[in-house]
């Protein structure tokens, strides 16, 4: 008895190795696979990535990285029949806690992330959440990039909220009058029979 | 029947693999005082307690079937992928309470109560919240989500804890000595923080010289003049441009380097504090304060536990007496000799 339990603990130990050893290769070959890499690293970093998604260490630590580039936002208007149009940006940059503004921001800077497939379904319900927030059945919504001001530009006077910072990519325009129309008729139809 | 070489060569292959494997045992397995890890516990725990918080102040947007990441995109987007998240099975009508349930295992995490088995919870919960709206995540869940996983591998409820507590007093009741005892597990998961951190500034820097901008210095401006980030004006630097050249020159030498550098004894207090610089940095003037924190939270697994236990339990040792080199639960009689005084050694120099 005592020495199976020996053997199965010297077993266990081996194994405890054999796993350090695996995990010290998949977070390090995790990052490796990002582009631009070659197909070797692409291919070693597959070998762990079952294991890296289960325990969410799938990262790539590329904090700025490779370069910081523009931040991305999304910009919103509300049509008002005889009254301008209502703006707004998301994030607002008064939302505080500040952990709060930041979460709403990533959600803002890398909906890119998504594949296109999946952009759509998003941006719908972003625009179905700012245009619940403002009581309005319709919303138009658009990509706001902001790109930052370089030295020069600001040795010059530029202030980095500058107009010409800024470059927006209109998503589209969404009306949720058609959804509850065609919900509501539906609901009417299967009642009528 | 000798197994032992003749060859000179292969002997001394043999010496060298046996050599490797004690010092690979030693590395990994020399039983260490858990007190660095209950350290980092409360530190985890409170910021996993703080972001969870702040996921509640408004749940239904980021977490309903129909918020701002809507379930069935969520599911699509991961179709292919091997991810847990308990939270794509939280129905709109329990998310409350299944959220504040996570807040109150988080803090009991925090507070070391059942340590073995919140922390286990303390991670599920942190990567639930992440792969549930993935691209709401930044650095913070990655390393809260790293921390929160070898917390959960190694003993951290072993000491500044509520567990501990208990535990000492059942012990008192009995007359069993109050030792510190090492633990292998807690050696482990200490190396794999330090591990990890190093894995984390290598990618971090080597992914910068991707990037010309890392090269010509511009991108450490390009983060000061970005509006979206900025909660200090330091538009003044504009004036200094060699400032942000150089601070990001530094960035990318000390990322790079802190991989071979933080093992150096001589050189591991300059890496840890040009690392906690510009981690506060990052908090004082970008508004990411959650991010610079947590990482500098993990430096804690290249302090020296006893030089830490001395000054934070004031030099009592938490009523802790001996130390004992045990990778088991070990009690000793009070009237047995005592193995190693725990600060008969003067502390050695500071280390964060």
């Amino acid at each position: 008895m005592n020495s199976i339990f020996v053997g199965l603990k010297k077993a266990g130990f081996v194994l405890v190795n054999f796993w350090l050893a695996f995990h010290v290769f998949a977070i390090f070959i995790s990052p490796a696979g990002m582009p631009p890499a070659s197909p070797l690293l692409v291919d070693a970093s597959r070998v762990a990535l079952p294991y890296n998604q289960l325990l969410f260490l799938n990262h790539g630590y590329h904090f700025f990285a490779p370069d910081p580039g523009a931040s991305t936002l999304i910009s919103w208007a509300i049509d008002r029949p005889g009254d301008t149009p209502l703006k707004g940006r998301f994030p607002d940059p008064m939302v505080q806690p500040r952990l709060l503004y930041h979460r709403y921001f990533m959600l803002a800077q890398n909906i890119g992330a998504f594949p296109l497939e999946t952009q759509g379904p998003v941006f719908e319900a972003y625009a179905r959440h700012f245009a619940l927030q403002h009581d309005s059945p319709t919303i138009r919504l658009s990509r706001l990039l902001h790109s930052p001001s370089s030295i020069a530009r600001i040795q010059a006077g530029g202030k980095l909220s500058d107009f010409e910072t800024f470059y927006e990519e209109p998503v589209g325009f969404y009306d949720f009058r058609k959804n509850q129309t065609d919900a509501a008729r539906a609901a009417t139809a299967s009642a009528d029979f | 029947m000798s197994t032992i070489p003749t060859n000179p060569l292969a002997r001394r292959c043999l010496d060298a693999a046996y050599e490797a494997s004690e010092q690979w045992k030693s590395f990994w397995f020399d039983p260490a005082d858990p007190f660095i890890l209950g350290m980092i516990r409360i530190l985890t725990g409170s910021m996993l307690v703080y972001s969870l918080c702040v996921w509640g102040l408004d749940l239904n947007a980021f977490f309903a079937r129909d918020g701002l990441q809507p379930l069935a995109a969520m599911t699509q987007f991961y179709q292919n992928d091997v991810i847990f998240s308990f939270l794509y099975y939280v129905s709109d009508e329990w998310l409350f309470v299944v959220h504040w349930s996570c807040v109150i295992l988080a803090l009991m995490f925090c507070l070391g109560l059942a340590t073995r088995v919140t922390s286990v919870f303390a991670f599920l919960i942190t990567i639930s919240y992440s792969q549930r709206v993935p691209v709401a995540n930044f650095g913070l869940d990655q390393i809260l989500g790293m921390l929160c996983l070898y917390l959960a591998i190694g003993p951290s409820g072993a000491a500044l804890s509520i567990d501990q507590v208990v535990r000492d007093r059942w012990r008192r009741t009995r007359g069993l000595c109050m030792e510190i005892r090492k633990l292998a597990s807690a050696r482990t998961a200490l190396r794999l923080i330090q591990i990890h951190l190093c894995v984390i500034y290598f990618w971090a820097g080597f992914s910068k010289l991707k990037g010309d901008t890392w090269w010509t210095g511009e991108a450490m401006w390009q983060v000061i003049a970005s509006e979206e980030y900025q909660t200090l004006d330091l538009t003044w630097m504009a004036w200094v441009p060699w400032l942000p050249y150089l601070i990001a020159h530094v960035t990318v030498a000390w990322e790079v380097f802190f991989c071979v550098l933080v093992w150096n004894q001589r050189w591991r207090p300059l890496m840890l504090a040009l690392g906690a610089a510009m981690h506060f940095g990052i908090g004082a003037f970008l508004g990411l304060w959650t991010f610079g924190l947590i990482m500098t939270y993990g430096y804690f697994a290249f302090g020296n536990p006893e030089w830490w236990r001395n000054r934070l339990t004031l030099g009592n040792g938490s009523g802790h007496s001996h130390t004992s080199n045990h990778s088991r639960r070990a009690l000793t009689k009070r009237d047995e000799p005592a193995i190693e005084p725990a600060h008969s050694a003067p502390p050695p120099p500071a280390e964060p």
